[in-house]
């Protein structure tokens, strides 16, 4: 039964109206930060367009070192939680080792601890290793953290494969690892983008965690460094704008490139939950 | 099930049991100062950290020793003031410290005690520290062993640099408000303010999200209160209260009254220290209550116009006081280059870098009198003397606990906001205070 | 039971980076709660004392009382807005749903940090928000909505009702379209009118996307960090301070570690409890 115009009409305008009002920060950000004039407060188009703002919140933010760190931080974190994921998806929905029902268990309790639990003792336990303010210490910090939803969603996802590509593999000879490379990876790659693009997401988007395990300006990601930058700056809106929209434009345009990915991540998670 | 439950419960006692490593504490590393120390520079070249918040005045401070000493090169790492107390912490107790560092006396709370700062006795014998320099700078600096009571004890940083709070003024909007005087009592600025509101511009700037907001509250309990009981109350001499005094409750009254009146921005509360310099910079207000630190920014933006006077007292015969402190810096117990770094704690505090000091809007710690000018800075100084012939430096509130610039900051947008009266705000202070003495 | 010990092999590297950068860490932070400790000297067992604070400093507690706040704001609202959404959008014809998805999952998908600088000019005394209100007449209500005690906490709560709804509404659309259509020709054909099959067919046919828009919404909100630190830190004297910036302040400013471990081990157990109750309730009577 389709529905009339009018019905039709009236929903795309809701639709719109939340559009804009979820777009309206973004615009705000833009437009503020190519204001080259006296800032108003507004949202307005700027009496001068200018790129100097992002000049200057670029050299003063030091965001060479920022995104630097930052993406030293992507490249250590994202594949090595993918493995990590895989692998130990793998082998609970899989090959199914005992007590599997108990570490299953564990890792999803994992989905519901926060940051705070584990931030204090954490900074403390690498403090004793020497590897505060060091990438690795970070990195290995983040990748903890994304082990719950990765193993989760690796399981899930394995889990959902028929045994019989399984079991026909096994006829053939092959050991567990062929099994997983040859037959179980090539058709896994929606699963593993995902993962991959909120990995990133989450690894750039940290604070908290960076806040805390690394002190050297130079050393922290570029969520981190805006955080503290905002204390400097507050007042020079232009400014700030330019910074976040230098600190945003990469996660968005993984986002808008990956956008399937992303939205199936969190979507699925929902069916299987 | 059960089987699993019992393993789960194994591993968590286990887990729990093997936890408690890793809360042993480190091992102090309490360098002794009895050892003789050396006022020899060594001309190996090297170079010295320094952590720090504030600038100037360590850049003016730097470029001058360095001209003394070109073998020392510096690193120079900055993280801003509200970060830094939490980033000192974690730097000064991680295994690649700075050699210098900005002190901050929350944080030093903790670090003194682990043994993380180097003492300065020794270099202080060997140089003159304790002779040459004015006690009142060198007050907070000296503390017991843990921390908790200064005034006395052992040396813990050295002064840099006079940091102070003032009265800020813009010439220009004070005098198209028709005032044509410095205020000689509290009440007397109290009208000007009113003067400048009736001529259509925001009295007075009050960060209130930052420390701008108890820095007027200090400022004016300076004036009202009784300065030995706030030193001592600041220093943490046991018994001292801030209730015992009705004066500090004056003062608090005196914020919200003003606040009351509209000489404050309506947003004050979440006005950051950056916004209100910005405000003040741009000619949008016409006072600010703030320290010297700022004197090379306001010049650079208002020239000439920028103005500074003392907090008035009651009455124009109340002997000067002001808020402020020596701008100090420790040396770290674990750096390498604890020579070189003493060097440097004795040229900031000598009249060699008086003149770099005083360019940069501060006061030299040894002022030196052919250094000066008709200009602020001129001013600042001519303060300066004034109060140390006065009732003398007053220390900031916030080096009372190391929680006491939350407290503060709370309870000022409570006198804003109406909902908190002067009492209860400084019974709040007061119980942060007790909380820390236990 | 196939594959034995070998299987344990694959999970090792995953359990070991788990174990000791998130579990042994909470198992520590529940270690230091019990203790008097500033991080650097030895650390003094003291029981329950800190526990017993975070019920009787009113600052503690009130951070607690504050996240509460946050998740009407973060969870109850955006999935409410969402819901309704639902019924109102459900059914074939809406066009250009790839491009609403991507633009109503663009907050969930930048840093708060940005997102928190951006809404404090935006509720800025000269800010578009009050502009507005300024320009259809109501300026009377324009005031500095951060700078106050009595509007700050609900200012920061609508900046996650704006960050969470988005996701609800893409959730439960996207959940109400795998409904089978069957049910609803069923509960037409037994009379029922729009607002029935809502409550029959689409809401429990929504179950687990409310579970989990329910369960990532509701720990956003209170275990939220980033966005108070940017905007308010706290502010206006201590009106929307949350558990997890007093924890940092707490164990990082004030070198107060016990204090802060037993305010997080409280925070992980409010956090456990909603998530119970959220399951429970929602899960499928068979």
């Amino acid at each position: 039964m389709k529905p009339s115009i009018l019905t039709l009409a009236a929903r795309h305008v809701v639709l719109i109206l939340f559009a804009l009002a979820f777009l309206m920060p973004f615009v705000g950000i833009v437009l503020a930060a190519f204001e080259g004039g006296q800032f108003e407060g507004g949202f307005a188009l700027p009496r001068q367009w200018t790129l100097s703002n992002f000049v200057a919140a670029w050299e003063q933010a030091n965001f060479t070192e920022l995104m630097t760190s930052s993406l030293i931080i992507a490249v250590l974190v994202v594949p090595v939680a993918i493995v990590l994921s895989a692998l130990a998806g793998y082998g609970l929905a899989v090959l199914r080792p005992p007590g599997g029902r108990v570490i299953t268990g564990a890792f999803v309790i994992g989905l519901t601890l926060p940051t705070e639990l584990v931030v204090i003792a954490l900074y403390y336990n690498l403090d004793s290793v020497g590897l505060t303010n060091n990438y690795f210490g970070l990195a290995l910090a983040d990748i903890a953290l994304f082990m719950p939803f990765g193993v989760y969603w690796m399981h899930t996802h394995f889990g959902g494969i028929p045994r019989e590509l399984v079991e026909s593999g096994r006829i053939d000879g092959a050991s567990d690892l062929r099994v997983l490379r040859s037959l179980l990876l090539p058709v896994s790659v929606p699963a593993l983008t995902t993962l991959a693009v909120l990995f990133f997401v989450w690894a750039w988007n940290q604070f908290l965690l960076v806040l805390v395990l690394m002190q050297s300006p130079a050393r922290r990601t570029a969520t981190a460094g805006l955080g503290i930058f905002v204390g400097e700056y507050s007042t020079n809106v232009p400014l700030l704008s330019a910074a976040s929209f230098v600190v945003i434009i990469p996660v968005v345009i993984v986002y808008l490139v990956f956008q399937r990915s992303f939205v199936s991540g969190i979507t699925q998670g929902a069916i299987k939950g | 099930m059960r089987r699993n439950l019992i393993a789960a419960a194994i591993a968590v006692t286990g887990v729990l049991a093997l936890a408690g490593c890793g809360t042993g504490g480190t091992t102090a590393t309490s360098t002794s100062t009895g050892g003789a120390v050396s006022t020899k520079v060594p001309d190996t070249p090297m170079t010295l950290t320094v952590d720090y918040a504030s600038d100037p005045p360590i850049t003016p401070l730097v470029d001058g020793f360095k001209k003394l000493h070109p073998n020392i090169k510096f690193k120079l790492v900055q993280t801003p003031f509200a970060d830094y107390q939490t980033s000192l912490k974690l730097s000064l107790s991680s295994d690649n410290p700075p050699d210098i560092v900005q002190y901050s006396p929350g944080p030093m709370r903790a670090i003194v005690p682990a043994g993380l700062v180097q003492p300065l006795d020794g270099y202080a014998k060997a140089y003159g520290w304790k002779e040459r320099v004015s006690p009142s700078l060198l007050g907070m600096l000296t503390s017991n062993k843990s921390a908790t009571e200064y005034g006395s004890g052992t040396l813990y940083a050295m002064p840099g640099a006079v940091q102070m709070v003032g009265v800020f003024y813009n010439k220009k909007l004070t005098s198209a408000a028709g005032i044509t005087t410095v205020p000689e009592t509290v009440n007397e600025l109290g009208r000007d303010l009113a003067k400048v509101k009736r001529s259509g511009v925001t009295p007075m700037t009050l960060p209130a999200l930052g420390v701008g907001g108890f820095q007027l509250w200090s400022a004016l309990a300076n004036v009202y209160g009784n300065v030995n009981t706030f030193n001592k109350w600041v220093e943490g001499v046991p018994g001292t209260s801030l209730t015992s005094d009705s004066g500090f409750s004056k003062a608090a009254k005196q914020v919200q009254d003003w606040a009351k009146d509209g000489y404050f921005s309506s947003d004050a509360s979440a006005l950051a220290d950056a916004d209100a310099i910005a405000a003040f910079s741009t000619g949008k207000a016409a006072y600010y209550v703030t320290g010297n630190w700022n004197t090379e920014a306001f010049s650079k933006a208002l020239g000439d116009d920028v103005g500074f006077f003392l907090m008035p007292g009651t009455s124009a015969s109340q002997a000067a006081v002001a808020t402020g402190s020596g701008f100090p810096y420790s040396i770290s117990a674990k750096s390498k280059h604890k020579a070189a770094a003493a060097a440097f704690l004795d040229y900031m505090s000598s009249k060699a870098s008086a003149q770099a000091i005083f360019d940069s809007g501060f006061v030299p710690v040894i002022p030196d009198s052919s250094v000066t000018d008709e200009g602020i800075s001129g001013t600042i100084q001519n303060d300066y003397t004034k109060v140390v012939k006065g009732k003398g430096i007053a220390p900031f509130a916030n080096w009372a606990t190391s929680s006491m610039i939350d407290t503060l900051t709370a309870g000022v947008q409570g006198l804003l906001s109406g909902s908190t009266t002067p009492d209860a705000y400084v019974a709040a202070l007061q119980s942060d205070w007790e909380k820390s003495q236990q | 039971m196939r594959g034995g010990m070998k299987a344990l092999l694959y999970v090792l590297p995953a359990g070991i980076v788990y174990v000791c950068f998130t579990l042994w860490p909470a198992f520590n932070t529940l270690y230091y709660a019990f203790l008097r400790w500033d991080g650097i000297s030895a650390g003094v067992w003291t029981g329950l004392t800190n526990f017993e604070g975070v019920f009787t400093d009113p600052q503690l507690l009130g951070s607690i009382i504050h996240s509460l706040v946050l998740v009407v704001f973060f969870a109850v609202i955006p999935i409410g807005v969402g819901l309704l959404l639902t019924g109102l959008l459900m059914g074939r014809g809406t066009r250009g749903m790839t491009a609403f998805r991507v633009i109503y999952f663009l907050p969930q998908v930048v840093p708060l940090v940005a997102v928190g600088i951006t809404w404090r000019w935006i509720y800025a005394d000269q800010g578009p928000v009050n502009q507005f209100l300024r320009a259809v007449g109501l300026g009377s209500v324009a005031q500095p909505w951060l700078a106050q005690s009595s509007t700050a906490l609900v200012a920061i709560g609508l900046v996650g009702t704006w960050c969470m709804t988005g996701l609800c509404m893409m959730l439960f659309v996207s959940g109400a379209q795998k409904i089978d259509d069957s049910l609803y020709e069923a509960a037409s054909i037994d009379g029922a009118g729009a607002l029935r099959r809502f409550q029959s067919v689409t809401l429990p046919g929504l179950r687990g996307e409310i579970s989990v828009a329910a369960v990532i919404t509701t720990i956003a909100a209170l275990a939220s960090f980033d966005l108070v630190y940017v905007t308010t830190n706290g502010g206006p004297n201590n009106s929307t301070t949350v558990p997890g910036l007093l924890v940092y302040r707490l164990a990082f400013s004030y070198n107060s570690i016990g204090p802060a471990a037993a305010l997080a081990i409280i925070l992980t157990i409010l956090i456990l409890i909603f998530v119970t109750v959220i399951r429970r309730t929602t899960q499928e009577r068979s």
